[in-house]
């Protein structure tokens, strides 16, 4: 649970740190079934013969494991409702199975609409796997 | 799963189909992926991996025709990522989006030998002609013409990594 103090963290615009969650071969093959069925992101024998080496989980879904951990941190408490868009957005390196991902988030740019959280994240084995800012509606604007 | 990077026409616009979206799997999702979305609206990331399903699909379509035909079809790689996103209007429950792919760029991958990059931008558009997502992204396409060099061949066969050998190679 959020504490006064990670909640100023918040506010003040420092960095909230995110995760870690473990990826799971199954995690990422679920998502691949539904999403992304490409071979690298379903099949280890396909995915070794792939650009990427090895089974990877899908960059969408990267993202999706994202917005789950800015919910369970303590940005979670900031009036949000749904992504608006998503800007500078780098797939840097691949998320294998068995990979704990965690990372940080800060705010961004913010306007009367929309509030921005500019986001990091990182898999021990990979260092920096994704870096993107995400732009979620207000509350108030849906 | 897909042509190759040299038959890849620019500026042509390609249906990828359409997709309803029901009050069930906008649960689903929401559950599992994206927790700030909220009532009858489809998270915005859904709207997003539907319209890369969509795309994934109609590349496994273009594969299957060139293969029927008796070519050989081209391999898709995957993506560095994309400068804007946006999903201007909510996708609510019983909506059905139609998602077009344009390629509005290609080139050959500096960072990749034996690769291009093709910038796909992809819309999605309610019946009622709303625009719920624009996207243009990048991704990498193998290159059929290409012979590599005497210098590419050998660290192909030292790595047996050969594209990203260099940055795999620290976990190995």
């Amino acid at each position: 649970m959020p504490g006064p103090s990670s909640r100023s963290d918040a506010v003040s615009g420092q960095s909230t740190p995110l995760g870690p969650v473990l990826v799971t071969e199954q995690m990422i093959v679920h998502w691949a079934r539904a999403f992304d069925p490409l071979p690298f992101h379903l099949d280890r024998q396909a995915a070794r013969q792939s650009l990427l080496g090895d089974l990877a989980a899908s960059g969408w879904h990267t993202v999706g494991l994202a917005l789950r951990l800015i919910k369970e941190s303590p940005l979670g408490t900031l009036p949000l409702t749904g992504v608006a868009g998503v800007e500078n957005l780098k797939w840097l390196r691949p998320v294998f199975p068995d990979d704990r991902v965690s990372g940080e988030a800060r705010r961004g740019p913010e306007d009367t609409q929309t509030i921005s959280l500019v986001v990091t994240l990182s898999t021990p084995r990979s260092g920096p796997v994704l870096s993107a800012t995400v732009r979620f509606f207000r509350s108030e604007h849906r | 799963m897909t042509r190759w990077f040299e038959d890849v026409e620019t500026d042509v616009p390609y249906p990828l189909g359409r997709h309803h979206f029901t009050h069930d799997e906008i649960a689903e999702f929401r559950a599992a992926y994206d927790p700030f979305s909220a009532g009858a609206v489809a998270s915005g990331w859904h709207v997003a991996a539907i319209g890369h399903r969509l795309m994934v699909d109609t590349l496994a379509a273009e594969s299957a025709r060139l293969t029927a035909a008796g070519e050989t079809p081209g391999v898709s790689g995957p993506s560095p990522g994309f400068n804007r996103l946006s999903l201007p209007h909510p996708v609510r429950a019983g909506d059905t989006v139609a998602y077009t792919l344009v390629v509005t760029h290609k080139r050959e991958s500096k960072s990749l030998p034996g690769w291009g990059l093709l910038i796909n931008h992809i819309i999605g558009c309610t019946e009622s002609g709303e625009t719920v997502y624009d996207v243009e992204v990048a991704a990498f396409i193998k290159r059929r013409d290409f012979t590599p060099t005497l210098k590419q061949r050998m660290t192909m066969t030292l790595t047996r990594l050969p594209l990203l050998g260099k940055w795999l190679a620290f976990r190995r």
